[in-house]
Formats: structure tokens, C-alpha cells, sequence
């Protein structure tokens, strides 16, 4: 068949194929580029007491970092699954679970706090540098940091149902015992 | 709304009226921020974006601007953080270089088999004996040619 | 009432459509002329009813109907009138049916205009006209139903997006679509003469002045936009490289190209083949516009809201239309060969390639760059952002080419060019080049680019100017006119031509204006209290205060500006940040004051404790851009007028 005969039918069904694939992706997804790299180090002051917290102080402990907001309706449906991270892994020293305030205004997030409840300290982050550092852009996001500061996994979106029990059984639970992440399927 | 414009009317009242230079500051970070995307918008950059994440990472650039980064310094840490994803144009390396050269590539293979068709379409050259005009008819036919052409 | 009427004329339309096509296939099949008669008026009747659908969806909104939910989404109470009654394509199921309206309208129209004249061909056109008008309905009804009814009947409406509240944003899709829509017609006649295994030139000559028209939309509709974004979304620029920006411009590209191609074949009978790919590629393209658009797909500012099942049906029917199109005219293409001769690589038809060859490469490069994150994120799951910057760099110089070629192109004679003739054409646009450059230096532009830009530009007009001027010569010296009449005389006689110099000259106008506005700008970013003021150019701004402002839906504030210029005030402008009471997001309403200059532009940002921030831009020559596209359409219109009986095609 002659050349420019090859050529048509090869993009068309090139560009017929491409539009395919697209129907099934999200072009607002933005894929991670931060699993397996050092988590960015802060210092930031916690929310009720004042207190700064700094990341390299947390080196050799297993860190969850969750992003959140008061207005963000997903934080909201996820913050009764992280009291209950929280209540169940708090009790070993090695674990450590940190909540960022993330584009709020603190009376709100105190407020928010107040009203459903806190069993773990959070950080504000007023100029979203902490946000930026760790390459947030929604909320809620939640960081895995092993013992030597890298991250091991981020999970966008909240933590309910399956994706609570893959952060409590496949993520927190192994490294606490020591064993190195596969994935973080 | 309505207070800070009457507060505004007031300090202009009381305050030295000046000949206002635009921030140098303010001119890179726009410059720096047009490179930027915002990530949660539909294809607007940063310096044009309303939204909060947008004005946070200006105010981002502006403040390492301020401590003397380098735009590369600002980009690479941007694009470090939140993958190329964050820049504006995709950075010249691996498989993007598709995209930087592919227009050119194309042009130019594109006039090449232009130029083979073209001399396989054209005419060849018929050998055929024929006085040759002279200097004053030539002229006058190139003349008569070129006056039709015109209209 | 007004749902069960607009309702029933889309599902008939849809049932109507289906018959046509049914019908226009059988008369291909058994070459039986009521079958034909039956398909057209079908056509007929389908237009008949999309304008009842379209009169009921005008009167829901006019009489604020919101037991529709299209009207609910898209208008409310205090919706200004002019707003109301366009508000009908404001969003995505009433921009479809306006779509699928104005295909119907031109088929319609079609139909009846060549119905004598090209009896084999009618069959053709009908058919793929109902096939293609039973696409849009299929979508329509089952998918994008404006008529759909309201869950609660609300007391007003949600309002329309006040970023559309404007001239230009109103007349935007209507030009577009009638460009898309336009193509459609010398598409269904390309498939026809494909299908037939027939080209002549009557074709072409029948479908010249539908392509005119639909490129003039299609012209018309990207510069609405661009002309929309910079009056009002206040970012002082009016073209992005948005993906759908893009969609829309590489049809055009392609109708340009194809405008161009299909004059050689008037003229020397080549390309035929070629000629069928360009216009197939650039209805396809206006298929993938939509797609790109209403898809979700592509992440863009301009996307309508999307819904997967609408882009899973807009990509089977793009497919369906792809293949058939394509795929016909790799099996019959071949019965379509010309004999191709070229006296010479130095003349008219092969300037015609090379115009088609930059024209491809420049929509190729849209193409490949909307569409690249895609094709990266599918194979390697990595994103990138493929925004203006890369455009800037990589279309600017396949641009400036494009200009010379526009310049060197009518210089060249059909067949061949002896050295002696080029060199006559071109010595005056040379020295004219030569001049206008110096004087621009002059003028104290050192920047290579514009200087380059500006040195095309002075070249071309130089051609444009040379050939008005020969024609009036012979006109002249053939009656014996005066200079002034000699010129008119020869317009007329030949208003194509002249159509075409005058489109060419309206190009020329919107690169100059391209080039100043963009390589020229300042733009400056300050704090303000009143009194303050801050330089602009050759400019003084200074703010003497704000004040409050309100309209029908709306309420805001505007800073008062003096614009002065040597002591002297200029003008005073007045910027608007407005809060529409449908919208919690503030619009800015930027202040402009334009002259064949300079825009003086100027944005309210927002207070803060220091002052007023604002943003003043100072655009060069971004008028030319805006009457440049209308010396354009007054060219094209030129170019339309020139009558030519229809000739009833040989069998």
C-alpha cells in the first residue's frame, strides 16, 4: 500500500486510540514525585500549645503527616478514622502522627478541632510553605515518612474504608515492625 | 469594601501624594510566576491565577526572590516538589525533546519530500532544435509576458 | 408546554433525520430520484423542527421558566435582556442544539441552492448532511437534553456566569459554530465526489464560496475570543494556547490551507486527492474541537462542565466519521489521480505546496503540543504542562515563514517564473522593506524579532501594493480611466483577486498589531494610595480616588485614574472590581482606552492595608489586531461577491 495510504491510517488510529485512554484518565490528577525522597524538614508551631515541632527532631520514628482543612468537606468524613490511627498506634514511642493545617484560618481549624475532637498535636503552616515542600495541592493528603526521613507513600484523598485499612494494616503496621514497604498499594 | 475605600479617600487626604516606581521585586516575581503553573487551576499560571495555592506559591517565589534565589533556584525547587508538572513549558530532556525539535524535524523533512515531488512532477526538459531568438525578440516576448502576468 | 414542544421537535427531528438518511442511501442504491426528493425534504422538515426547538428554549428563557433546567443553570431573575435571549448557547446543552440548528440551516440551504445543479452529487450531501444532523441529535436527545425538566421548580435562577456577560462572548459561538458547521457542506460534497470516483471543478467552484464563508466565521469566531479574553478577563493578553483555544485553531489552519489548495486545482486541475484530505482533515478537526472541549479530556479554563457518557459519545462519533472518511478515501483515492505536471519548481502551484506544507507543519505542532501531555501521561503516567511559552517559541518562527510565503506567493506566475519577472515584482516590496526597516530602527526598534516581523510585513504590503498598482496601470491604460477609476475598474473586474489582496493586507494588520502588543508591552504592578501616581510609558497615571459602583445583577467598586501625558489629562479611566450576586467569585472589569497607537489598560486588583493595587499595561498597536480582521472580512466579502452562474455539472 502506498505510503501516504500507511500514514493516515496509522494517526487516525493513533489519535482514535490516544482519545480512548484519555476518557479513562483524570487531567487533574497530579501523579506524586516525592515517594522515595527526603521528606521536606520543618519547623512548625503546633496549633493549641504553641509548641514547635521539627521533622529532623522525629528522625528514627515511623511519621504519618495528614493535610487538612476546616472547610474541606473530605477532611471532615475522614477525621474520626485518624482519632482512631491515632488511639491505636499513638501508644508505641516509635510512631508519630502530625496533622497540618493547610489554607485556613486558625480560629476556624481550632474551632473544627474543638468541636470533633483531637488526640494529636497539629501544625500550622500559614504561608503554605510546609504545603508547598511537600508538593500538596488539595486537601486531604496524607504522608508516610520512615525512620530516615524519607517518604514512603502519599495517599491523596481521605482515609476511609479500604484506604484507612491499607494505611493502618500495609503502611503503619509492617514499618513499625521493621519491615521494608514493597509498595504502597 | 465600602470602609477601605473611605479610609483610602482619607489617607490620600492626609498623606504626601508620590510618584509610585513599580516594585523591581514585584516585576521578577511576575516574571518568575508566568513560568509557573498553578496546579489546581485549568491551565493558568501563577501570576494569573485568583486561587489561594496560586497566591501562596507567589508569595513563595517573592519571598526567596527576596533572600536572593535564583529563578532557576525557585524552578528547580518548585519542580523538585511538584514534578514538571509545575512549569509552564515541559523541560528540554528524554522524551520531551519530541515536542521542542518535532516542529522543525517536521518542516524540514516536510519541504524535502516536497522538493523530490515537486522534481518528479516536473516536466522533463524537451531537447528540441529551434533558432534561437534574438536579444530584441526575447525582450519584446518577456515584455508582452510580463504585462499579461501583471493583470 | 413550551418542554413538550421543544422536546418533540428534537425526538422528530431525530426520527426525521434517521429517515433521511435511510432515504438518501436507498436513491444512491437503486438510483431512484423520489428517494432523493423524499431525503431533502426531510432536511427540510428537520430544520423546520429545530427552529420550533429552538423558539421554545428562547421563550423558556425569556419568560424565565425554570421548571427547565437548562434555563435554572443558565439565567436567573435580574439577567439583563440582552444576556437573557443569548443566553440560550450559554451553556452546554443549548450550545449543542444552536450547533445542530445551524447544520440544519445549512444543509437546508444546500440542498436547495445546488438541487439543480448537481443532481448526482444531491445524494451524496444528503446523506452524509441527515447522518451527520442525526449524530447531534442522538447526542441531543439522550444525552444533552436542554428541555430536561427542573428536579424542584426554583423561584429564580442560578445566573449566568458573568465572565460571559459580554458582547464578545455572546457573538462568539454562533461564529464559530457557523464556521464549523460551513465546512460541513464542502465536506459532504468531497465525500460525494470521493464516493462517485468524480472530481471536476464544478465542484470546486460550488463549494469556493461555502469555504469562504465558513473560513470568514471560523476567522471571526477565534478573534471574538481572543477579543473577549482581553476586554474581559483582565489579563491585558487575549490568546493563552488553552487546548481549547487550540481546537479551534487548527481547523482553521487546515480551511486555510485548503481555501489556498483548492485554487491550484480551479486553476490546473492537480491535487485533487490532496484537496479531499485537507477538507476532510478540517471537518475532522472541528469534530475534535468538540471533543476536546466537552470531553473533559484536557484540563482547560474554557471546558464545559464535563460528563464521561458525552465524551465516550462525541469519540464514537468522531470515530465513525474518521473512519468512514478516511478510510474511503484510502480505498478510493486513487480513482481521483490527476496527471501532475510542474513546468517549474519556481512558480505559483508549487508556492501553493509550500503554503499547504507550512500550514500543516504549523496545525501539526498545535496538534502534537495539546495533545502531548496526554500521550505522555498514557505511556509513561509523568505530566507535564505544555503552555505558551513553548508555543511562543516554536509557532512564531513557522508564522513569520508563513508571512513571507503570503508575500512571495502572488508575486509568482502560474506555470513558471523567469528570473527577469521575479526580480521585477520584487524590487519595489525589496526596497520598500529595505525603508520601512531603517525607519523602524529609526523609530528605535532594535530588537531583532519585530525587526525581522516588521521587515515581512513591509515586503508583503509592498506585493499588495505593487499588484493594485499594475492593475490600475492596465486598467488604465485599457479605458482610459482616471487613476482612482482604473483602480476600481479593475477591482471589480476581478474581485476574487483583489478580495484575496484585500484579506492579505487585513493579515498584514493583525501581525503588525500582534507583533507590537506582544514584543512591546509594559506592564507594571503598583500600590497606590490617592494621589499617588506611576509612569507608564510616555504616561503619568495617577489615582485621584474610588468610588462605588452598581448595575442590574451587580455591585463593585472603581478606582478613579487620570491618564496624563505631559501635564495633560489624556483620559480618565475608571477599572471595576464587580461582585455579581450570583457569583461569590469578584470579577474584574478592566478599563481600556484605545487609539491606532497604544491600549492604555488598566486593572483594579484589590485593596489592601498599603492601597490600591493596580495593574497597568501599556499594549502598542493591539487595535490594528481588531480592524485588521475586518479589513479581512471586507476582503472576503469582496472576494464573495464575484458572481458565477452555476453550471449544472457534466454527468
Amino acid at each position: 500500500m502506498k505510503g501516504w495510504k500507511i500514514a493516515i491510517i496509522v494517526v487516525v488510529v493513533a489519535v482514535i486510540a490516544l482519545f480512548w485512554r484519555g476518557l479513562h484518565m483524570d487531567p487533574r490528577f497530579i501523579p506524586t514525585v516525592l515517594e522515595g525522597k527526603p521528606a521536606m524538614t520543618f519547623a512548625a508551631q503546633e496549633i493549641n500549645s504553641g509548641r514547635i515541632w521539627k521533622l529532623e527532631e522525629l528522625r528514627g520514628k515511623v511519621v504519618v503527616l495528614n493535610f487538612w482543612a476546616s472547610w474541606c468537606r473530605e477532611c471532615r468524613a475522614e477525621h474520626e478514622n485518624l482519632l482512631q490511627v491515632q488511639e491505636r498506634f499513638g501508644s508505641n514511642k516509635d510512631f508519630v502522627m502530625l496533622g497540618v493545617v493547610y489554607q485556613d484560618q486558625d480560629e476556624d481549624a481550632r474551632r473544627f478541632l474543638k468541636e470533633w475532637g483531637s488526640n494529636y498535636p497539629h501544625l500550622l503552616d500559614p504561608k503554605g510553605e510546609v504545603g508547598i515542600g511537600y508538593g500538596v495541592s488539595g486537601v486531604p493528603e496524607t504522608f508516610l515518612i520512615d525512620r530516615n526521613g524519607i517518604i514512603s507513600c502519599k495517599h491523596v484523598g481521605p482515609l476511609v474504608g479500604s484506604e484507612l485499612e491499607k494505611v493502618m494494616e500495609r503502611w503503619i503496621k509492617p514499618m513499625l515492625a521493621g519491615k521494608e514497604l514493597k509498595s504502597c498499594a | 469594601m465600602r470602609l477601605i475605600a473611605l479610609l483610602l479617600l482619607l489617607l490620600g487626604l492626609t498623606v504626601q501624594a508620590a510618584q509610585v516606581e513599580e516594585d523591581e521585586l514585584e516585576a521578577k516575581t511576575r516574571d518568575l510566576s508566568r513560568q509557573l503553573r498553578c496546579l489546581v487551576c485549568q491551565g493558568e499560571n501563577v501570576w494569573e491565577s485568583h486561587s489561594d495555592l496560586a497566591g501562596q506559591m507567589r508569595d513563595h517565589v517573592r519571598d526567596h526572590l527576596r533572600a536572593g534565589e535564583s529563578p532557576e533556584q525557585i524552578k528547580a525547587y518548585l519542580e523538585s516538589r511538584y514534578g514538571d508538572f509545575v512549569l509552564m513549558e515541559p523541560p528540554r530532556h528524554g522524551l520531551n525533546w519530541l515536542l521542542w525539535l518535532g516542529p522543525f524535524v517536521l518542516l524540514s523533512a516536510g519541504a524535502l519530500l516536497l522538493r523530490r515531488q515537486l522534481s518528479l512532477w516536473r516536466k522533463p526538459a524537451v531537447k528540441v532544435e529551434i533558432a534561437a531568438l534574438s536579444e530584441e525578440q526575447k525582450r519584446k516576448i518577456d515584455g508582452e509576458l510580463a504585462r499579461l502576468e501583471d493583470e | 408546554m413550551t418542554h413538550v414542544l421543544g422536546q418533540f421537535s428534537i425526538m422528530l427531528a431525530l426520527a426525521l433525520a434517521a429517515a433521511g438518511s435511510l432515504a438518501a442511501v436507498t436513491s444512491i442504491v437503486t438510483a431512484q430520484p423520489a428517494w432523493v426528493r423524499s431525503a431533502r425534504n426531510a432536511i427540510y422538515l428537520v430544520f423546520v423542527l429545530l427552529t420550533m426547538a429552538m423558539g421554545a428554549l428562547e421563550y423558556a428563557f425569556l419568560s424565565h421558566d425554570y421548571g427547565l433546567k437548562y434555563v435554572a443553570d443558565n439565567s436567573n431573575n435580574t439577567l439583563p435582556g440582552f444576556y437573557l435571549a443569548t443566553a440560550l448557547w450559554g451553556g452546554h446543552e443549548g450550545s449543542f442544539l444552536l450547533w445542530a440548528w445551524l447544520l440544519a440551516l445549512y444543509s437546508a440551504v444546500a440542498a436547495r441552492l445546488h438541487w439543480r445543479t448537481h443532481p448526482q452529487a444531491m445524494p451524496y450531501l444528503l446523506a452524509i448532511s441527515s447522518a451527520l444532523l442525526l449524530g447531534f441529535l442522538c447526542l441531543i436527545v439522550f444525552l444533552a437534553d436542554p428541555f430536561e425538566a427542573a428536579k424542584i421548580r426554583a423561584a429564580d435562577g442560578a445566573g449566568l456566569n458573568p465572565l460571559l456577560q459580554d458582547p464578545g462572548m455572546v457573538f462568539h459561538p454562533p461564529f464559530l459554530y457557523m464556521g464549523y458547521v460551513g465546512f460541513s457542506i464542502p465536506f459532504a460534497f468531497a465525500m460525494a465526489a470521493l464516493l462517485r470516483g468524480k472530481v471536476n471543478e464544478e465542484w470546486i467552484r460550488a463549494t469556493r464560496r461555502w469555504t469562504l464563508f465558513a473560513w470568514l466565521m471560523l476567522t471571526f469566531g477565534i478573534v471574538l475570543g481572543g477579543y473577549w479574553a482581553y476586554y474581559e478577563l483582565g489579563w491585558g493578553g487575549y490568546w493563552a494556547w488553552d487546548p481549547v483555544e487550540n481546537a479551534s485553531f487548527m481547523p482553521w489552519l487546515v480551511g486555510t490551507a485548503f481555501l489556498h489548495s483548492v485554487m491550484v486545482q480551479e486553476t490546473r486541475r492537480m491535487f485533487k486527492i490532496w484537496n479531499v484530505f485537507l477538507i476532510i482533515a478540517t471537518f475532522s478537526l472541528t469534530l475534535l474541537g468538540a471533543f476536546l472541549v466537552r470531553s473533559g479530556v484536557v484540563s482547560s479554563v474554557h471546558s464545559f462542565a464535563s460528563d464521561p457518557g458525552r465524551g465516550v459519545f462525541i469519540l464514537s462519533f468522531m470515530t465513525i466519521v474518521l473512519v468512514f472518511s478516511f478510510g474511503t478515501l484510502v480505498l478510493r483515492g486513487d480513482r481521483l489521480k490527476s496527471e501532475v505536471e510542474i513546468d517549474s519548481m519556481v512558480s505559483r502551484e508549487s508556492a501553493f505546496l509550500f503554503n499547504n506544507l507550512f500550514f500543516l507543519v504549523a496545525m501539526a505542532t498545535v496538534f502534537v503540543g495539546t495533545l502531548y501531555p496526554l500521550m505522555l501521561e498514557a505511556f509513561t503516567g509523568s505530566k507535564v504542562t505544555v503552555g505558551a511559552p513553548y508555543y511562543n517559541a516554536v509557532f512564531l518562527p513557522i508564522m513569520l515563514a508563513m508571512v513571507v510565503l503570503m508575500g512571495i506567493g502572488p508575486l509568482l506566475p502560474w506555470r513558471k517564473a523567469s528570473p527577469e519577472v521575479l526580480a521585477r515584482n520584487t524590487l519595489l516590496p525589496a526596497a520598500l522593506a529595505v525603508l520601512g526597516t531603517l525607519a523602524t530602527i529609526a523609530a528605535g526598534v532594535h530588537e531583532i524579532y519585530p525587526l525581522f516581523g516588521l521587515a515581512v510585513v513591509y515586503f508583503v504590503f509592498g506585493t499588495i501594493l505593487r499588484d493594485f498598482h499594475t492593475g490600475a496601470r492596465g486598467s488604465q491604460r485599457r479605458e482610459g480611466l482616471s487613476y482612482f477609476s482604473a483602480l476600481l475598474n479593475a477591482i471589480t473586474r476581478n474581485k476574487r483577486r483583489y478580495g484575496g489582496l484585500i484579506v492579505h493586507f487585513g493579515v498584514l494588520m493583525m501581525i503588525v498589531g500582534l507583533i507590537g502588543s506582544s514584543v512591546f508591552r509594559i506592564e507594571k504592578d503598583v500600590v497606590l494610595k490617592p494621589g499617588d501616581s506611576f509612569a507608564l510609558g510616555s504616561y503619568e497615571v495617577q489615582l485621584k480616588g474610588v468610588t462605588e459602583v452598581s448595575g442590574p445583577n451587580y455591585s463593585g467598586m472603581a478606582a478613579i485614574l487620570d491618564v496624563l501625558q505631559a501635564g495633560k489629562q489624556v483620559v480618565e479611566l475608571r477599572p471595576e472590581k464587580r461582585n455579581y450576586t450570583t457569583s461569590s467569585m469578584p470579577t474584574t472589569e478592566a478599563a481600556i482606552n484605545e487609539n491606532w497607537l497604544r491600549d492604555i489598560y488598566l486593572v483594579l486588583d484589590k485593596p489592601t492595608g498599603d492601597g490600591l493595587i493596580i495593574k497597568g499595561y501599556l499594549n502598542p498597536l493591539v487595535k490594528w489586531i481588531w480592524s485588521g480582521v475586518m479589513v479581512i472580512g471586507l476582503g472576503t466579502a469582496l472576494s464573495l461577491w464575484q458572481r458565477r452562474r452555476l453550471m449544472k455539472e457534466q454527468a
